[in-house]
C-alpha cells in the first residue's frame, strides 16, 4: 500500500493510471495542474511516489519538479516523469533536475504497475 | 537577478530594457524567455563614452553539482564584429540567442586590445569598471534588423522541428488512452461490468477521434489551398452579420474551457459591433470564412488579460472589415507578421493560470483563408504593444442584394 500522487491534466489519463495503480494495490491520489499538486504538498500531502507529467498548461512539469526538489518536505520524495515528449533534452533535464526516471505514453498498464513498484521499491532500500 | 526579470520578448525594447539594468552600472545585463525554451541575454550599457568592447558571455549552470562559477556550458559571441566603432550609445544592446534553457548564472568577461580576458563580474556581484581604451558601439538600426532576422531564422528552424514534436505528442495523447483503456477491458483477471465496458469503450471511440482530429489538422496545414475557381459550387454569398454573431456565440459558450485569467473581471467580456443599418455580404466558402473568424476571435480571448474581447464588423470602400482586439499582452515590435507563421506560439501572461495552448496553427490558418478570398489578415499596431487583428475581405455588391437589404430595413 504506498501513495502515489498522480500530476495529470488530460483527464482520460489520469484516470487510468488512477484505476490501474488501485487495482494493483496502491493509494493513488490526483492533481490536474501543477499548481494543484504544489497546493496539495504543502497541504501535507506525503506521497511516497509522484508521477509527473510534463507538457501542462499553466506551470509544466519540469517548473514543478524544480519546486518539490527544492522544497525540504518534499525533495525526498521520487518523482518520475511521464511524457508523451519526443524530446530527449526535455527528460534529461528531468533527470538532471533530480527525477528518478520517466515511463514515455503511450504506455501498457502492466509495464505501468511495473516500473511503479519498483521505483517504490528502489526507494526504500 | 536574472529570475525577477523573466520576461518574454520577441524583440528588443528599449524602455524596459534600461528601465530594468539601471543597477548594473557600467555592463548591464537582462535575461529574457523567448519562445519557451529559449533564453536571449541582452547585454547593454548604461552610460555613454567609452566603454569595454562588447563581452562575450559564459554562462553556468546551476545543475551541476560543483560549487563555485560552475563549468561554462558555452560561448556566446556577438554574431557581429564592431572593433571598428568607438562610442557605445546609451541604452543600446547586443542579442545573444542561446540554444537552450540551462543558464541561471552570467560570468562577464570582456577581451581587451590585446586579447587579454578578464572577468568583470556575474551577475550576482558587482561589476567592476574598465580602464578605457576599449570601446565599442552598435548602429540602432542594424540592432534592430539583426533582431528581427534572428527571430526569423529560429522560427524557421523551430517549424520543422516542432511540426515532429506537435505530431508526435498530439498523437500519442490519444492513443495513451485508447491503449490504456482496451487493455483493461482484456485483462483477464478481472472483468469489467457493463458499465466500465460502455465507459472504457467510449473514451476509446472519442480518444481515437481526437488522434484523427490532430492528423487532419496537421496534414491540413500542408495543403492549405482553396481556391473559388476550383470550387466553384461551394462558392456562396456569405451574410457577415450573422456570421460574425454566431461565432461571437460559439466563442462566449467556450471560452471557459480556454483560459481561465485570474483577476477581479474572469469573465469574458465580448462585445460584437456591427453595423445597424447594413446586411455586409462576401463571397465564399462558409465553413472557411467562420473558422477563419474563429480562430483570431479565439486567439483573442485565449491571450486577453482581463477578458475584455471586441469584434467590429464595418464597411470601408470595397471591403468587408472585421477588427478583432482584446486586451491582452499584445503583440511585440517586430513580431507582427511572425505571428502568422505556422507554430508559432505567443508568450503566456502569467495572469492566465490555465490555458490550453493549440497547436499556433490558428492565426496561419485564417490567414490563408483570407488570402484564398481576395482579402488579408494582418496586425495593425496601436500603441506600444496593443492593437488589432483586421481581417479585409472583398464586399459583394449585387442588385438582388441591395433589394434583400431593402426588405430587412422595411420588415
Amino acid at each position: 500500500m504506498s501513495e502515489v500522487l498522480v500530476v495529470e491534466d488530460e483527464e482520460h489519463i489520469q484516470r487510468l493510471v488512477k484505476i490501474v495503480l488501485e487495482k494493483n494495490g496502491h493509494q493513488v491520489s490526483t492533481a490536474d495542474t501543477g499548481e494543484e499538486a504544489l497546493e496539495k504538498l504543502d497541504a501535507g500531502l506525503k506521497p511516497q511516489l509522484i508521477l509527473l507529467d510534463i507538457m501542462m498548461p499553466g506551470i509544466d512539469g519540469l517548473q514543478v519538479l524544480k519546486k518539490v526538489k527544492s522544497n525540504q518536505l518534499t525533495k525526498d520524495i521520487p518523482v518520475v516523469m511521464l511524457t508523451a515528449l519526443a524530446q530527449e533534452s526535455v527528460v534529461l533535464q528531468g533527470i538532471k533536475l533530480g527525477a528518478k526516471g520517466y515511463i514515455r505514453k503511450p504506455f501498457h498498464p502492466k509495464d505501468l504497475v511495473e516500473r511503479v513498484t519498483s521505483f517504490l521499491s528502489e526507494d526504500q532500500k | 537577478m536574472s529570475h525577477e526579470i523573466l520576461r518574454n520578448i520577441i524583440s528588443y525594447d528599449q524602455d524596459t530594457f534600461t528601465q530594468v539594468t539601471r543597477h548594473y552600472g557600467y555592463v548591464s545585463a537582462a535575461v529574457y524567455r523567448l519562445m519557451g525554451k529559449k533564453l536571449i541575454f541582452v547585454l547593454g550599457s548604461e552610460l555613454e563614452g567609452e566603454k569595454p568592447w562588447p563581452p562575450t558571455a559564459t554562462f553556468s549552470s546551476d545543475y551541476t553539482p560543483r560549487k563555485g562559477p560552475g563549468l561554462p556550458v558555452g560561448w556566446i559571441k556577438p554574431p557581429f564584429q564592431t572593433e571598428t566603432r568607438k562610442i557605445w550609445p546609451k541604452g543600446v544592446s547586443f542579442y545573444f540567442p542561446v540554444q537552450e534553457w540551462s543558464a541561471t548564472k552570467l560570468i562577464f568577461v570582456v577581451r581587451n586590445a590585446v586579447g587579454k580576458r578578464t572577468k568583470i563580474g556575474d551577475l550576482d556581484g558587482p561589476l567592476e569598471a574598465l580602464g578605457a581604451g576599449i570601446s565599442a558601439s552598435i548602429d540602432q538600426g542594424e540592432m534592430r534588423q539583426f533582431v528581427s532576422e534572428a527571430h526569423n531564422l529560429e522560427q524557421m528552424e523551430r517549424v520543422t522541428i516542432d511540426l515532429q514534436l506537435m505530431i508526435d505528442h498530439e498523437l500519442r495523447t490519444p492513443l495513451t488512452s485508447v491503449v490504456g483503456y482496451a487493455e483493461l477491458l482484456l485483462d483477464p483477471k478481472k472483468n469489467p461490468d457493463k458499465k466500465q465496458v460502455d465507459d472504457y469503450s467510449n473514451i476509446i471511440l472519442d480518444e481515437s477521434n481526437k488522434a484523427l482530429k490532430a492528423v487532419a489538422k496537421l496534414t491540413d496545414l500542408f495543403k492549405m489551398h482553396w481556391s473559388p475557381e476550383e470550387n466553384s459550387q461551394l462558392v456562396e454569398s456569405i451574410d457577415m452579420n450573422d456570421i460574425c454573431s454566431e461565432v461571437c456565440e460559439i466563442v462566449k459558450s467556450e471560452a471557459e474551457k480556454w483560459s481561465v485569467p485570474i483577476g477581479i473581471n474572469s469573465q469574458l467580456n465580448l462585445s460584437f459591433r456591427k453595423p445597424s443599418d447594413q446586411r455586409l455580404t462576401i463571397k465564399g466558402h462558409l465553413p472557411l470564412i467562420r473558422n477563419a473568424i474563429f480562430e483570431v476571435l479565439k486567439n483573442a480571448v485565449m491571450y486577453s488579460g482581463h477578458g475584455t474581447v471586441s469584434l467590429t464588423l464595418y464597411k470601408s470602400e470595397d471591403s468587408v472589415v472585421v477588427d478583432i482586439e482584446d486586451d491582452g499582452v499584445g503583440v511585440s515590435q517586430g513580431a507582427e507578421e511572425l505571428i502568422f507563421l505556422r507554430f508559432f506560439q505567443g508568450p503566456l501572461d502569467r495572469s492566465m493560470k490555465k490555458v490550453k495552448r493549440g497547436l499556433g496553427v490558428g492565426l496561419y490558418i485564417a490567414r490563408c483563408i483570407s488570402e484564398q478570398h481576395g482579402g488579408s489578415l494582418r496586425f495593425i499596431r496601436g500603441a506600444g504593444r496593443s492593437g488589432l487583428f483586421r481581417f479585409i475581405l472583398p464586399i459583394e455588391v449585387s442588385a438582388e442584394r441591395q433589394d434583400s437589404v431593402n426588405l430587412t430595413q422595411a420588415g
